[in-house]
C-alpha cells in the first residue's frame, strides 16, 4: 500500500513513521507548503514524492492512501477531494470546521464507497480499552454520572499560529483538546441527547482557552466535561475520565486506571502492568495502535461507518457547544 | 563549524570502557512519566542547584562518576555548576542526551519549520542562556539537511564544553522517528560525526529495542551505545519483552538499561536480579531524588552488577 502524507508537520511526521513502519506499507509521497522541509526531506528520502500542493499529490501521486495532518480549515476541501477520486484515506481530528462538513463527508464517503478514518488516539490507550471492555461486561452497574476534564498548559500567553485563528482552526481548545474525550465518551456511550455548554478566552483573542459543557445520554445520565489548554498546574496534557456506577467507578488518569467499588475494594492498574508494547512506539502505542487498526480497515473488504459516525456526532457535539454558549441554551440532539 | 566549538574535553578514545551505573537526570528536571503531580513535586525540589549539587554528590560518594543529562533550557545551570566544581569537573564522566526534543516541538507548532532552523542557528527566545549566532549556517541548512544536523549537534553540545563528555546518545524522538521512516542514513550520519568530531562513543535513545538493533546491523553501526527500556514487566519494551531480550543475546552495540524498575513498579532487588541475573545487561541509567536514595539505590545495584 502506497501511502501519501498531506501536511508535514509534527503530526505528519509522526503518522508517516508509523504507518512507514507496517509490513506491506511505504511512504510514497509527501506534500506541505514549506518547501525549507520538503528539500531537508528529499536529501534523507530520496525515493520519496515530493509535492508543495496537496491537490497535486491527490492527483499524480498514485497513492493508495492519504493521510491529512493539515491546518483544520484544509480537511473539509481535502477530504472531498479524495472521495472524489476515489481514495481512502486517515484524517487527523477534528474531521473538519464544524457539524455542516462532517455531515457532508460522511455522506459524500458513504456514497463513494471511500473509506475515512478519523484519528483520535485516546480510545487505543491501554486503560481506555481495559475501561471500555469492564463497560461490556456491566463490573460497574447501571451507569448514573460522568466526570471528565483535559487540562494542558499549552496556552500561557497570546499565542500565534493558525491554531489561534478561528477561521483555520474552527475553534479553540473545544475543538483541539476537548474534542479527544467527546469522542472517547461518545465511542463509549454513544450519542447524548442534549449538550449545553459555555466557552471562556483567558488568553486567546479569537478562540476559547477554556470549556465547560453538559452532556446527558439516553439512559439519563450526564457528563460535566471542564478543558483548558491554559491551566499551569499542568505542563503536560492531562486526562481523567470518572465513571460512576451503580455497584462502583472506573477512573481514567492518563495511562493508569482505577476500579473503585461500594465495598471499599479498590483495584488499581498502573500503566506498567496494563502496557502492551507495539510494533513501534514512536509518541506512546496509541498512535502505533490507531495506524494498525487504520491499515487493517484499509485492507479489509468491509465497510464499516463506526468510526466515521463517531466522529460526525463529535463534530455535532462541539458545533452545540459552542452554540448553547453564545445563545446561553440547552441544544437537544 | 570552526574549532573552538567542537573542542569538548574528553579522555575517551571510542571505546566501550563506559561506566555500569549512570545517574539519569529525569528527577532534575521533574520529568516523571506515570505520575505528572509526582514529577512537578521533584522539579520544583530541584529548582535550587544545592540540591542537584548534593545528588550528585551521593552518587559520587557512592562510587558512581558517570551522568546522563538533556539538554533542557537550563542544562546551563548544571554543566556550569559542574564546570566549577574542581572535584566533579575531573570526577565525572557526561553522557549528553540531545536534542532536548520539547523544545524544538513547540517551536515547529507555534513558527513552523523555517522559523525554527533561523531562530535555532541564530540563538532566539528559548536559548537565552547563550548567545550565539553561526554565520551562513542559515544558508547551509536549507541545502544540505545534514549540515543543519551537525549545526543542531554542535550547538546542543556547548554547554558540556570543558567537561569529559565520554558518549552522546540521539534522543529516542529522533531515532525512533528515523526507525519509522527507515532513514538509517541519520542513525549513520550521527555515528560517524559523533566519533569523527567529538571523539565520543555515539549512543542511540530508543522505545524500539529489536528495530533499533535491526536498523544499526543493516547499516554496519558496531560498538555503538543504545538506552532503551529493560525491565522485568517488559515496561515500554516494544514490540514485546520476548523479542528484546533475544535481540539483546546478538546485539553488537552496549545496551544501556533505562525504565529499570518500570517508574518504581518494581522492587529494587527483584529489578536489579532481572537484569543482572538473566538477561545480558551490564550498564544501567538510573535516576535517584535525595542522597539517601541514592546510598540504598546504588548499594542495591552494586551487588548484582558483575
Amino acid at each position: 500500500m502506497k501511502i501519501g502524507i498531506i501536511g508535514f508537520g509534527k503530526m505528519g511526521m509522526l503518522h508517516a513513521g508509523l504507518f512507514n513502519s507496517i509490513e506491506g506499507v511505504q511512504l510514497h509521497a509527501i506534500a506541505d507548503t514549506s518547501n525549507f522541509m520538503l528539500k531537508a526531506m528529499k536529501k534523507v528520502m530520496p525515493d520519496v514524492q515530493y509535492y508543495n500542493d496537496g491537490y497535486e499529490l491527490i492527483e499524480n501521486s498514485g497513492a493508495d492512501m492519504v493521510v491529512v495532518s493539515t491546518p483544520v480549515v484544509s480537511h473539509y476541501p481535502l477530504a472531498m477531494k479524495l472521495i472524489e477520486k476515489g481514495i481512502n484515506f486517515f484524517i487527523e481530528k477534528p474531521l473538519c470546521m464544524n457539524e455542516t462538513q462532517a455531515v457532508a463527508i460522511q455522506k459524500a464517503a458513504i456514497e463513494h464507497n471511500v473509506k475515512c478514518y478519523v484519528g483520535v488516539p485516546l480510545i487505543m490507550n491501554e486503560n481506555f480499552i481495559n475501561v471500555a471492555e469492564i463497560l461490556k461486561s456491566n463490573t460497574l452497574g447501571q451507569i448514573k454520572h460522568l466526570t471528565a476534564s483535559i487540562y494542558s498548559s499549552d496556552v500561557l500567553k497570546q499565542e500565534n499560529g493558525w491554531r489561534f485563528k478561528k477561521s483555520i482552526a474552527g475553534g479553540g481548545v473545544t475543538i483541539d483538546l476537548a474534542i479527544h474525550i467527546i469522542f472517547g465518551l461518545v465511542h463509549l456511550f454513544g450519542a447524548p441527547i442534549k449538550v449545553s455548554g459555555k466557552v471562556e478566552k483567558i488568553y486567546s483573542t479569537e478562540v476559547e482557552d477554556s470549556v465547560n459543557a453538559e452532556l446527558t445520554f439516553p439512559s439519563g445520565f450526564s457528563c460535566d466535561l471542564s478543558a483548558s489548554w491554559s491551566n499551569p498546574k499542568y505542563r503536560k496534557s492531562t486526562t481523567n475520565i470518572n465513571i460512576i456506577g451503580e455497584n462502583a467507578s472506573a477512573e481514567i488518569a492518563n495511562f493508569n486506571y482505577k476500579i473503585s467499588y461500594k465495598s471499599g475494594k479498590v483495584e488499581e492498574y498502573p500503566y506498567p502492568d496494563i502496557y502492551q508494547g507495539t510494533m513501534l512506539n514512536i509518541a506512546g502505542t496509541a498512535f502505533s495502535r490507531q495506524a494498525t487498526t487504520a491499515i487493517e480497515y484499509f485492507r479489509s473488504k468491509s465497510y464499516s461507518i463506526d468510526n466515521l459516525n463517531c466522529a460526525v456526532c463529535t463534530q455535532k457535539i462541539v458545533s452545540l457547544i459552542y452554540e448553547s454558549s453564545s445563545k446561553n441554551i440547552a441544544y437537544e440532539l | 563549524m570552526n574549532h573552538r566549538q567542537k573542542t569538548l574535553h574528553m579522555n575517551c578514545e571510542n571505546n566501550m570502557d563506559i561506566e555500569p551505573i549512570i545517574l539519569g537526570d529525569n528527577q532534575f528536571f521533574g520529568i516523571n512519566h506515570i505520575s505528572e503531580s509526582k514529577g512537578i513535586v521533584r522539579g520544583q525540589q530541584f529548582n535550587d542547584m544545592g540540591e542537584i549539587k548534593k545528588i550528585i554528590y551521593a552518587a559520587v560518594d557512592n562510587g558512581i562518576n558517570a551522568v546522563s543529562f538533556s539538554t533542557h533550557p537550563s542544562i546551563y545551570l548544571i554543566t556550569n555548576m559542574l564546570k566549577n566544581d574542581q572535584t566533579l569537573r575531573n570526577t565525572i564522566s557526561v553522557y549528553p542526551n540531545i536534542p532536548y526534543l520539547m523544545k524544538y516541538v513547540q517551536m515547529l507548532t507555534q513558527i513552523g519549520p523555517l522559523n525554527t532552523v533561523k531562530q535555532v542557528l541564530k540563538g532566539g527566545s528559548i536559548f537565552t542562556s547563550i548567545k550565539y549566532s553561526i554565520s551562513g549556517a542559515f544558508n547551509i541548512a536549507t541545502k544540505d539537511y545534514f549540515a543543519f544536523l551537525e549545526k543542531v549537534i554542535n550547538i546542543e553540545l556547548m554547554p558540556f564544553k570543558g567537561l569529559n563528555v565520554k558518549g552522546v546518545f540521539l534522543h529516542n524522538g529522533i531515532v525512533d522517528l528515523a526507525l519509522g521512516l527507515k532513514m538509517t542514513n541519520v542513525l549513520s550520519f550521527f555515528n560517524t560525526y559523533i566519533r569523527k568530531e567529538f571523539n565520543a562513543i555515539p549512543g542511540y535513545g530508543t522505545q524500539n529495542f529489536a528495530v533499533l538493533c535491526d536498523a544499526l546491523e543493516s547499516a554496519n553501526i558496531e560498538n555503538a551505545l543504545i538506552m532503551a527500556s529493560f525491565n522485568k514487566k517488559g515496561f515500554l519494551m516494544n514490540p514485546s519483552k520476548d523479542l528484546c531480550e533475544m535481540k539483546l543475546k546478538s546485539c553488537k552495540n552496549t545496551t544501556v538499561a533505562m525504565a529499570t524498575l518500570a517508574s518504581g513498579n518494581i522492587p529494587p532487588e527483584e529489578a536489579y536480579d532481572y537484569l543482572f541475573n538473566n538477561t545480558a545487561i551490564k550498564h544501567i541509567v538510573v535516576g535517584v531524588s535525595t542522597p539517601e536514595h541514592a546510598h540504598t539505590t546504588f548499594n542495591i545495584i552494586k551487588k548484582y552488577v558483575k
